[in-house]
């Protein structure tokens, strides 16, 4: 996500948030809070765990905004945090299942022409995503949740030129063989 | 339709991430592959789907406001706690603070083995001569008592009792010393008010104020009596004396008095006469007188006289028209109890001796008792006598004073005469010793010289050596002298000339003078013994020693004695060494020149003697020649590096022993500290066993 050239209103922002001005830094959160609610929510799948962990994001870099000496690298350390902070509450919750009703719901036992009602199928839908590795649904959700391009997505993800068609390739056949069931229905326009 | 990248290429289709010719195939694809078309379709729904799913998620649009409204909070509502956490991370925090915390620990330990560093320790020496000056101002502050160990407060305690010059000082100083110093001091004030205060004798009294000033308690005995000494308050003692000093009559005071004068004058027998009318004038009579006359014809002698008590103190004050007086002392002693005592003795003795007669008296008696009687009653009269004869003393010494008059003229030490004693040596060199020799004693003989010591020496080299000590009379000595010259070359002369004053030291212009005889040591040595040339240099090598050994061989090569050689290894590392060696003088210049080969030449210098015949075989020269290794610019102890070295040394001492006082203070801690985790994790244990 490194930006060759920066605006220099931008640049002015930061280095008088990271010099402790609290309004200059609420502006910050308000320009890049929905960037890091997404890869929150990527890792995560969860709002409200997102948005817990985009606050504790703003706070711990308030508190460490002294460690950074380039305004050009504020944006990718603050993503770096939400991705770590995400990732530990990730591991943290392990043992438990990514949602609990999601893996009650038998996705593969549904009877063709059965149907299924709309929190049925998010159910599944969000069981097919658990599947992915977590940088997948990253990646998903810059693109459909921040409506990035293409190319943004894999340039703030560090991936290759590409890649992420690959990703949502891999996706759409892993939530593909999740619904196969109660595919017909899906195809319904 | 087995393409493995289907997925990938719908998906790019999907995401409208295919080039236009990419997209044109694909859309070939779809149309000719029906399988593939519906694979596609199964996609397509799958990705709304999934995009309706994640866009569901997406944030409230005041999820912004939100954040910011947390941030708000929590950052405004950050715990104390937290905030010294952060502030902790900060090196400029918790490094002073781990070093406060290290310093902390090495005070505990200090303070729980009661050991100090050598600083600390510096810092209680300051503290003690800070003392010290205090307590001679006699301002010592309380709180340095305290601070200061037994050695500070016995030296305070001394400084204390010396402190007082003056009599004004002395009670403020005595408040500020230690308990017992004051407690034995003021018994000694008491006693000194009560002698000014009854004045008894105002003179006295500021002796002894001064003696106990200046811290001679000791002196005070003689005052107070014994009492002192045995630690009994001596206020009693002086009381008693002067209330019964008070209470008895003048006139029945036995008092004998003693003074003694040393007098200069110019003429003993004119001042020996002023001095016997003198006596005559106050009444009183001479009782001995003796005189001597000294080699110098001054007089001294001594008078001691009596005068009547009353009329002492004028009669010395005459004997200063006499001459100088160089000395004077006055004393008396009171003898008013002994002498009543004495007297009431006798009175009782006598009433026995009367007792004793009516025993005799009475003729009944037997023989036997009438014996015994008899013997008691010449012990009882010998009594008698003997306290009669004490009393008749006593009253003739209190009825006369004694005054020792001594009595010299001026300028006693003055010496009589002088005697002018004359000392000559003469060293000769002689190509022949023995009969140099022979030639001078001849030459003393027909001086009728009187000789005192001759002796003449022949070593292993066949070298002789003559000593001939002669006294002679002084009329003849320097013809003598000058005959004694001419046997041979002389090395060297010296004659001193002394006066010696006989019966005294002092000056006398008058004194005669007498010439003594004339006290001649001759030493006669061989020619060639005698170096033609010296030669002194000194010699600057880094490589002292082997600059000597490189030195040996080629003296010993050129035919060179070594007469003498020492080395010495000095303690910063230098070395040092002399060598003194003799040759012909035809080998001088070889020599010279690989002395100066052997180092930088700082110093020569070169002695010649022209008046024997150096140009002969047998003339030999010397050099004195001294080594040494260059100096350092800077002492081994005082450059740099030693300076750093025993800066580092003292550090690591500072620092083992600060680590071993941490190990102390984390011993002491350690077990509180296990101890409450111990009981910390035993809570939190029973805690999530009941959850």
């Amino acid at each position: 996500m490194r930006m060759e050239t920066m605006d220099p209103d931008a640049r002015a922002l930061i280095e008088s948030a990271l010099g402790g001005d609290e309004s200059a830094f609420e502006e910050l959160i308000r320009a890049h809070s929905r960037r890091l609610f997404a890869v929150a929510h990527g890792v995560l799948q969860n709002g409200a765990e997102a948005e817990d962990v985009v606050q504790e994001t703003f706070l711990k870099a308030w508190q460490m905004r002294r460690k950074v000496r380039d305004a050009e690298r504020f944006e990718p350390w603050l993503v770096s945090i939400a991705r770590n902070r995400a990732l530990d509450v990730l591991r943290r919750r392990r043992s438990v299942p990514l949602d609990e009703n999601a893996a009650e719901f038998p996705c593969h036992d549904v009877a063709p022409g059965s149907g299924m009602d709309d929190a049925e199928r998010d159910a599944c839908v969000h069981r097919a995503l658990a599947e992915l590795p977590e940088h997948y649904r990253e990646a998903l959700s810059l693109r459909y949740l921040e409506g990035l391009d293409c190319r943004a997505v894999e340039a703030a993800m560090g991936l290759s030129n590409g890649a992420l068609r690959g990703i949502l390739g891999r996706a759409l056949e892993t939530l593909r063989r999740t619904l196969r069931p109660a595919a017909t229905e899906l195809l319904e326009p | 339709m087995k393409d493995p990248d289907f997925a990938a290429k719908s998906a790019a289709s999907l995401l409208g991430d295919l080039s236009p010719e990419e997209q044109a195939a694909w859309n070939d694809l779809i149309q000719r592959d029906p399988e593939a078309r519906a694979r596609h379709e199964e996609f397509t729904a799958m990705n709304n789907l999934l995009q309706s799913h994640i866009a569901a998620a997406a944030p409230a649009p005041d999820f912004e406001q939100r954040v910011v409204g947390g941030f708000r909070r929590r950052v405004r509502r950050e715990s104390l706690l937290a905030r010294l956490s952060r502030l902790v991370r900060l090196p400029m925090v918790y490094i002073p603070a781990t070093a406060a915390v290290l310093l902390a620990l090495v005070q505990v330990g200090s303070m729980l083995t009661g050991e100090r560093a050598n600083l600390v320790q510096t810092k209680r020496l300051v503290t003690f001569g800070m003392s010290r000056a205090l307590a001679k101002d006699g301002e010592e502050k309380p709180e340095m008592d305290r601070s200061v160990r037994n050695g500070q407060l016995a030296y305070k305690s001394e400084t204390v009792l010396t402190a007082g010059e003056l009599r004004n000082e002395a009670a403020p100083a005595v408040t500020t010393a230690p308990a017992a110093p004051q407690a034995a001091l003021q018994p000694q004030l008491a006693a000194t008010d009560k002698l000014v205060s009854t004045g008894v004798d105002q003179d006295s009294a500021a002796k002894e104020v001064d003696s106990r000033q200046n811290g001679v308690v000791n002196r005070m005995q003689p005052v107070v009596g014994g009492e002192m000494a045995k630690g009994q308050p001596s206020t009693t003692a002086l009381a008693g004396l002067t209330a019964a000093a008070a209470a008895t009559p003048v006139d029945i005071r036995k008092l004998i008095r003693n003074a003694s004068v040393d007098i200069e004058v110019h003429s003993f027998d004119e001042a020996a006469q002023k001095a016997v009318a003198l006596v005559d004038a106050a009444g009183g009579y001479v009782a001995t007188r003796n005189s001597a006359r000294l080699p110098n014809g001054k007089m001294s002698g001594t008078l001691v006289v009596k005068v009547p008590p009353a009329a002492l103190d004028g009669f010395l004050q005459q004997l200063h028209g006499l001459g100088e007086i160089r000395n004077q002392s006055l004393g008396s002693e009171d003898v008013t109890k002994q002498y009543f005592d004495t007297d009431a003795r006798l009175r009782n003795a006598r009433r026995m001796e009367d007792g004793l007669l009516d025993l005799l008296k009475n003729t009944k008696s037997r023989v036997s008792d009438l014996l015994q009687v008899e013997r008691e009653l010449g012990r009882v009269r010998g009594e008698i006598e003997e306290m009669q004869g004490q009393l008749k003393l006593w009253d003739s010494l209190v009825a006369y004073a004694t005054v020792t008059i001594q009595l010299s003229e001026k300028n006693m030490g003055e010496a009589a005469a002088y005697l002018l004693r004359e000392q000559a040596t003469l060293s000769l060199a002689s190509t022949d010793v023995e009969k140099t020799y022979q030639q001078a004693n001849a030459i003393a003989v027909s001086a009728k010289a009187q000789i005192t010591q001759s002796n003449v020496t022949r070593d292993g080299n066949g070298r002789a050596t003559a000593v001939l000590s002669l006294l002679l009379d002084p009329t003849v000595a320097n013809a003598t002298i000058a005959q004694i010259k001419g046997l041979g070359r002389v090395l060297d002369y010296h004659s001193e000339t002394e006066r010696v004053a006989r019966d005294g030291s002092a000056d006398a212009t008058n004194a005669r003078v007498e010439r003594d005889r004339v006290q001649v040591t001759l030493s006669i040595t061989s020619q060639d013994e005698t170096p033609a040339q010296r030669t002194q240099l000194r010699v600057e090598t880094p490589q002292v020693e082997s600059a000597i050994a490189s030195l040996r061989a080629f003296l010993t090569d050129h035919g060179a004695k070594i007469e003498d050689s020492s080395f010495a290894q000095l303690a910063d590392g230098g070395q040092t060494a002399s060598l003194r060696v003799s040759f012909p003088l035809s080998a001088y210049p070889a020599i010279l020149a690989r002395f100066q080969q052997a180092g930088a030449m700082k110093d020569l210098t070169v002695q010649r003697d022209d008046s024997g015949q150096p140009g002969t075989v047998s003339a030999r020269a010397e050099i004195n020649a001294q080594f040494s290794t260059p100096a350092k610019l800077v002492s081994s102890n005082d450059g740099l590096l030693a300076t750093l070295r025993r800066t580092f040394a003292q550090a690591i001492g500072a620092l083992m022993w600060s680590l071993r006082m941490i190990g102390v203070a984390v011993a002491f801690f350690a077990p509180w500290i296990a101890a409450l985790a111990g009981i910390w994790l035993i809570v939190r244990v029973i805690r999530h066993r009941r959850k």
